[in-house]
This record gives structure tokens, C-alpha cells and sequence, in this order.
């Protein structure tokens, strides 16, 4: 088996190095703000300063939860689009007798390695992360009392852990259902598999929508002991909520979000035309592509929204990225990674298009116009998540709605989204003209 | 090995052809695929490439297609010389008069079948009348698919519908590369059967095979071996045109024993 395991890897290699990236950066974000969480907690303790133990557990629990949540879900997309590409050879180690749960076995197997290189080779990233935290905490007001950070061997431990775990976790679906596809459906399809619900994605979003209804119901309709800065909490947290419950429901919710906008848009432009139907055609791997960008804006446009209601707060950027910051670089670095990954099944389409006529211009534009829609999808979901937000946070504070929006910093918003709009479209710079290049005649054998 | 014609009924005219790939991982060194190749292809008429795997027949539909370019020699299609043009300039030349068929992948993924059909004259900037769309799939019998995608499509209905596009969309020459390799007998037949009366409109078909059966419904077959044109035949026999491909294969292996 091991054997197996490790031809499997060396023959993917190119496919798993992004999925190796994502863990890596993933671990080192996560791994680096538990290392600076413990190192702060253990100065605080070490000065006898209960205040600053409660800012560091709350602060840095926060930082890591979310920066873990990330990296899951990167890695699970990652993970997901590789392992579909590969379904038809899963599918022939089936037909050659490879029991299902010995093909699961493997994968996972495969993915705890990569994970566990993930994991190493984001040990030195970590430790400057978690120094970069502490700088970040340091600067928005904490007194970590002269905490720094120095190698620990648990560092090693933490990194390994903050590696494996998310390619485990966000693995283990990709995994069951690549052992599960019945073989000859693997063989037949060409198109990605449908998407769906699950019993897991189905209990999870259930789980969500009643903490949704749970905090919104006390933080907008009841009058509660801590005043209107508990219910602004309770609003907050029902919002947090609704956003990963969205998210979780990608497939039902960008795709439909995606057509619709697309729909109104006039299309005359051949290459326009191509890509809106290209990224209709292939939703789950758009939805793959959104989500990253999708979380990052909507996480932050939620805390500059809960950052201008409550009392004292401030909704500048500096401060969400205290909390979002290691959110923002590894959702960033997932949402490159899966354009990367999408970009290969390009490779047919486009010489298909270069025979029926299409000038290498149309191509190229037609594959940065991809990039285009499924930023634009992004932006437009953060707004509609931004708009909730302001309504329900601004009912819970009791304030007006419009003065809520109007507080926003909006230029910051407009810098995040241009930067969402120029990523993936950068990003798809290099594959464009890739595509306007194919080898026809290559792409058509292989 | 050129047949005997005129200029004006030429469609396709290939002087001293010759194609090389680089082998991988070998430094300079490259491998011959085609030798030399003279071929001349009438206007309107259904000519078939037939030959041994590895013979250099898809390599040489590539070529005259403008797909492929050739390390040496001439290619003219319609009268334009295709190495003189440019790769924007290849592709609406592609669009406006050439139209193909393969043994797969023949459609584009993402778009419905109607969208596939009216793909080349949208490439090319025409409006495509729905009406000849339509048409098109009601004589190919795919008008119930119209908006379905090519994976929800059996091989036999791809064929179809890589068949309507070309019906809809009237190129003056179409290249067949093993268009019923992948198909069961009765949807093999209906593929041949179409690209055999296109040239009664005027279109010249030029298709790769290894059946001898589909080259024997040719109007003229090319037999390849080892890069070169080992005969240019008359179609209709398909007994004989099956003799011809295996000499070619015994030319090949003697060949490649003495070498």
C-alpha cells in the first residue's frame, strides 16, 4: 500500500503541490497564532496579569478558530478539485480489485503525508507569523509584558498538527466520495459530478441555521440583561453564522447569485459568451474558485460593520486584520491555488476553440473574463452579507440602518474589492495566454 | 504522390511536406513523421487517409488543416498558402471555411448542443440564422437535445451533432479524424453516410481512417506507411484498399528491420 501511496503522489506531484501550498500557508498561519497565543498567555501568567491571560485566550481562540475554519475549507476545495481530476484512475484501481475502502485508505494515507510535509515546511513561516502577531497585538493596545518568540520543540508538534489536520478534515469527503463513485460512472463522465447536499453538509447547515435563529431572535427581539451591547453581540454572532451557513450551501447559493447577475448582462462579446457559460457549466468548481475570496470579504465587511456599532469600536482595517488577517492570506492563497487547478481542465476547451476559429485573442479574454465573473460573484455576495449585516447589527444596536451604512469605511471597502477583482484576474493572466497557446494538436491527442 | 488534376478543381495542394516532433527528454533529436509528401485533393470530392497506426495520417490532416505547422514544404488550401498567414489570421480562416470532426471531444464542454452548432459562425462574426440551426438538427435528428450539454450526450449523438455543425454552417472542406472510431456500427453508418453526401454540395471531406470499409465509400484514398504516401487509390474496394494498407505496414517493418 505504501508503494502505492507513494507513486500515487510522485505521479500527481504537480496537482498536490498546490494542495501542499495551501496546507503549508494554511499551517503556518494557524500554527503561528497558537504559538503566539501561548507565548503571550505564558508571559501574561508569568507577570500575574489576569486580564491580559482572559485578552490573550479570547483573542488569539478567535484568531485561530477562524484562521483553522480557513484553512479547512481551502484545503477541502483543493483537495476536491484534484482528486476529481483523478477519478477515472481511482475508478480503474477499482475495476482492477482494489477494495473501495482500501482506495479511501490510500487517499487518506496520501493526504496525511502531504499534510505532514505541509506541516514542516511551515515551521519557520509560523514562527514569523506568530512574531507578526505579536507585534499586531502589541500595537492595538495589548501589554504582552516584553513576550517574544523563541524555538520550542512543541512548535514542531504544533506546526505538524496545524499541517494535518485541515487535509485530514477537509480530505475526508473528497476522499469517501472518490472511493464511493461507482467505476464505470467515473469512466463515462466528462463533466464535473453534480453537487450534493449530504448528510454531514445537511446536519452542519441545520446546526447553523439554528444558531442563526438562536441569535438573532434574543439580539433583535428581546430586551436583555447586558443591554443593547449584548444584543448588538447576539446579532453579530447570528450574522457570523448566516455567512458560513451560506458558504456551506455554496452550490445552492453563489451559483444561483452567479446566473442571475451574468443574465443581466448584455452578450454580445463571443468571448464574454464562452465564459459565462463555462463558469454556468462548471458550478461546483466556480463555487470552489468564489468561496475563498467570498469568506475573506464578507468575514471582513462583518467586523467593520460589528467595529462601528458597538460602543468604543472602531471598524478600520488595522483592526480586522488583527482578527481576519491570517484569514485573508490564506483564503487568498487557496483561491490562487484552486484558479491554478482549474486551469488544466482549460487545456481541451481551448484547442477545441482554436479549431472551430477562435483567435487567440478570444481565448485569452475569455479566460480572464472567468476571473471577472467569479470575483464579481464574490463581491456581490460580501455586499448582499455586508447589507444584512448592517440591517440586523443595526436593529440589535438600535441605531438606524442607513447611518450604520454610511459609517463604513466604504474607500477601504472599494480597496478590498478592487484588490478581489485584480487577483483573480491576475491570476488568470498567465493561463490566458496559456490557453491562447495551446497546441491544438497535442491537446486533441492526449 | 500527386493524382492527376487540374488547378482549378484543387482544393488542397501539399508540396514536399515533411513534419518532425522533438523526442522527449532527448536533447535535439527529433523524429520523422512525414517524408517528403506530394498530395493533391480535388474540390468536392470525399478523400480518404488510410494507413498503419503511426503511418503519420492524423499528423498530415493536422497539417493541411492549419492545425499543425510543418517543418518544411508548402500547404494550399482554397489557393491560400497556409504558412503564409498568421496564427489570427489562420483561425478566421479556420472559421470561414473549414469544419471538422473527430473520433471525440469534437464539442466544446460548456456549451449546449445548439450553442456547439452555431459556435464557428459566431467565431467568425456572422449571425447564424436559428433557422438553418434548426434545420440542421432536425435532418441529423438531434433537434430533442438542443440544450442539452455534450457530456449528457451518447458518442453516437456527439457525432451527430459535430455532423450538424458542419451541415448548419456550410465549410468548403471538412477534416474527419476517425470520425466512427469510438461508434457502434448503425451510428458508424450515419456518420458516413453524411460525410459522404456533403461533397454533393460542394464540400470537400477529407478524412482519416483505419476502417477499409468507410475508405471504401471514398472517392479517392491515400495509403500511408511510415510518412510516406504509399499509393493513391480509387475508392470502392475495400478488400483492395485493405491489401494496400498492409503493404504498406510490410514496406514499414522492412523498412524499420533494415534501418
Amino acid at each position: 500500500m505504501i508503494r502505492l501511496v507513494m507513486a500515487d503522489v510522485r505521479h500527481q506531484a504537480a496537482m498536490w503541490l498546490w494542495t501542499v501550498l495551501c496546507a503549508a500557508v494554511g499551517a503556518a498561519c494557524s500554527a503561528g497564532s497558537v504559538i503566539a497565543m501561548f507565548t503571550a498567555l505564558g508571559a501574561a501568567q508569568h507577570a500575574g496579569d489576569a486580564s491580559m491571560v482572559t485578552a490573550a485566550i479570547a483573542l488569539g481562540g478567535n484568531i485561530v478558530f477562524f484562521t483553522v475554519l480557513a484553512s479547512v475549507g481551502v484545503v477541502a476545495s483543493t483537495v476536491g478539485l484534484t482528486l476529481t481530476s483523478q477519478r477515472r484512475e481511482h475508478a480503474l484501481w477499482l475495476v482492477l480489485g482494489v477494495p473501495r475502502r482500501r482506495v479511501r485508505s490510500v487517499l487518506n494515507i496520501e493526504l496525511t503525508v502531504l499534510g505532514l510535509v505541509a506541516g514542516v515546511l511551515a515551521l519557520p513561516l509560523a514562527l514569523l507569523v506568530a512574531a507578526v502577531a505579536l507585534v499586531q497585538w502589541t500595537n492595538s493596545g495589548l501589554d504582552l509584558h516584553g513576550a517574544s518568540i523563541a524555538f520550542q520543540p512543541w512548535h514542531l508538534g504544533a506546526a505538524v498538527a496545524a499541517g494535518v489536520f485541515p487535509c485530514f478534515v477537509g480530505g475526508w469527503g473528497a476522499a469517501r466520495r472518490a472511493s464511493k463513485t461507482p467505476e464505470m460512472r467515473a469512466f463515462r463522465e466528462n463533466a464535473d459530478p453534480s453537487v450534493r447536499t449530504g448528510v454531514g453538509r445537511s446536519v452542519l447547515a441545520f446546526c447553523l441555521l439554528a444558531g442563526v435563529v438562536g441569535m438573532w431572535l434574543p439580539g433583535l427581539g428581546l430586551e436583555l440583561s447586558g443591554g443593547l451591547e449584548q444584543r448588538t453581540a447576539f446579532a453579530f454572532a447570528g450574522n457570523l453564522f448566516l455567512v458560513c451557513l451560506l458558504l456551506l450551501m455554496g452550490p445552492w447559493v453563489l451559483t444561483p447569485l452567479m446566473t442571475l447577475w451574468t443574465a443581466v448582462v448584455p452578450a454580445k462579446d463571443v468571448a464574454w459568451r464562452l465564459a459565462v457559460h463555462s463558469c454556468r457549466t462548471r458550478a461546483a468548481r466556480s463555487v470552489t474558485t468564489v468561496l475563498p475570496f467570498a469568506l475573506a470579504l464578507s468575514m471582513v465587511g462583518l467586523f467593520m460593520v460589528i467595529g462601528n456599532a458597538m460602543p468604543g469600536g472602531t471598524a478600520g482595517v488595522g483592526d480586522v486584520l488583527v482578527v481576519l488577517g491570517w484569514v485573508f492570506v490564506v483564503s487568498w492563497v487557496g483561491g490562487l491555488a484552486v484558479i491554478a487547478l482549474v486551469g488544466r481542465e482549460r487545456h481541451r476547451d481551448s484547442a477545441l476553440l482554436s479549431v472551430a476559429g477562435a483567435r487567440p485573442g478570444v481565448i485569452a479574454r475569455s479566460t480572464l473574463y472567468e476571473g471577472l465573473i467569479y470575483a464579481i460573484t464574490a463581491i456581490l455576495f460580501s455586499l448582499i452579507t455586508l447589507l444584512i449585516a448592517c440591517w440586523t447589527i443595526a436593529l440589535g444596536a438600535r441605531v438606524s440602518p442607513l447611518n450604520m451604512l454610511s459609517g463604513l469605511p466604504w474607500l477601504t471597502l472599494a480597496g478590498l474589492a478592487a484588490m478581489t477583482l485584480a487577483t483573480p484576474c491576475a491570476a488568470l493572466l498567465w493561463p490566458a495566454i496559456a490557453a491562447s497557446r495551446t497546441n491544438v494538436s497535442n491537446a486533441l491527442r492526449s | 504522390m500527386p493524382i492527376e488534376s487540374n488547378s482549378a478543381d484543387l482544393c488542397i495542394r501539399v508540396r514536399g511536406l515533411h513534419m518532425a516532433f522533438p523526442v522527449p527528454r532527448r536533447g535535439k533529436e527529433s523524429a520523422q513523421i512525414l517524408h517528403d509528401i506530394d498530395l493533391d485533393i480535388l474540390q468536392g470530392r470525399l478523400t480518404a487517409i488510410v494507413g498503419p497506426s503511426g503511418s503519420g495520417k492524423s499528423t498530415l490532416l493536422f497539417c493541411a488543416a492549419g492545425l499543425e505547422e510543418p517543418t518544411g514544404g508548402t500547404i494550399e488550401v482554397l489557393g491560400v498558402e497556409l504558412g503564409s498567414l498568421n496564427t489570427r489570421q489562420r483561425a478566421t480562416f479556420r472559421s470561414e471555411h473549414i469544419g471538422f470532426v473527430f473520433q471525440d471531444y469534437n464539442l466544446v464542454s460548456s456549451l449546449s448542443v445548439e450553442e456547439n452548432i452555431a459556435l464557428p459562425a459566431r467565431l467568425a462574426g456572422h449571425k447564424v440564422p436559428k433557422k438553418r440551426i434548426r434545420e440542421a438538427m432536425e435532418r441529423l435528428g438531434i433537434e430533442k437535445l438542443a440544450r442539452r450539454r455534450p457530456d449528457r450526450l451518447s458518442g453516437g449523438e456527439r457525432q451527430r451533432v459535430a455532423i450538424a455543425r458542419v451541415v448548419a454552417n456550410q465549410p468548403r472542406i471538412v477534416f474527419a479524424d476517425e470520425p466512427t472510431g469510438a461508434l457502434d456500427l448503425q451510428s458508424g453508418h450515419v456518420v458516413l453516410d453524411w460525410l459522404q453526401a456533403l461533397p454533393a454540395q460542394g464540400t470537400t471531406v477529407v478524412m482519416v481512417t483505419h476502417d477499409p470499409l468507410a475508405a471504401a465509400r471514398a472517392d479517392q484514398v491515400v495509403v500511408m506507411g511510415s510518412g510516406h504516401i504509399h499509393q493513391v487509390m480509387a475508392g470502392g474496394d475495400s478488400h483492395a484498399i485493405a491489401d494496400a494498407i498492409l503493404a504498406a505496414q510490410a514496406v514499414a517493418d522492412t523498412a524499420e528491420v533494415s534501418a
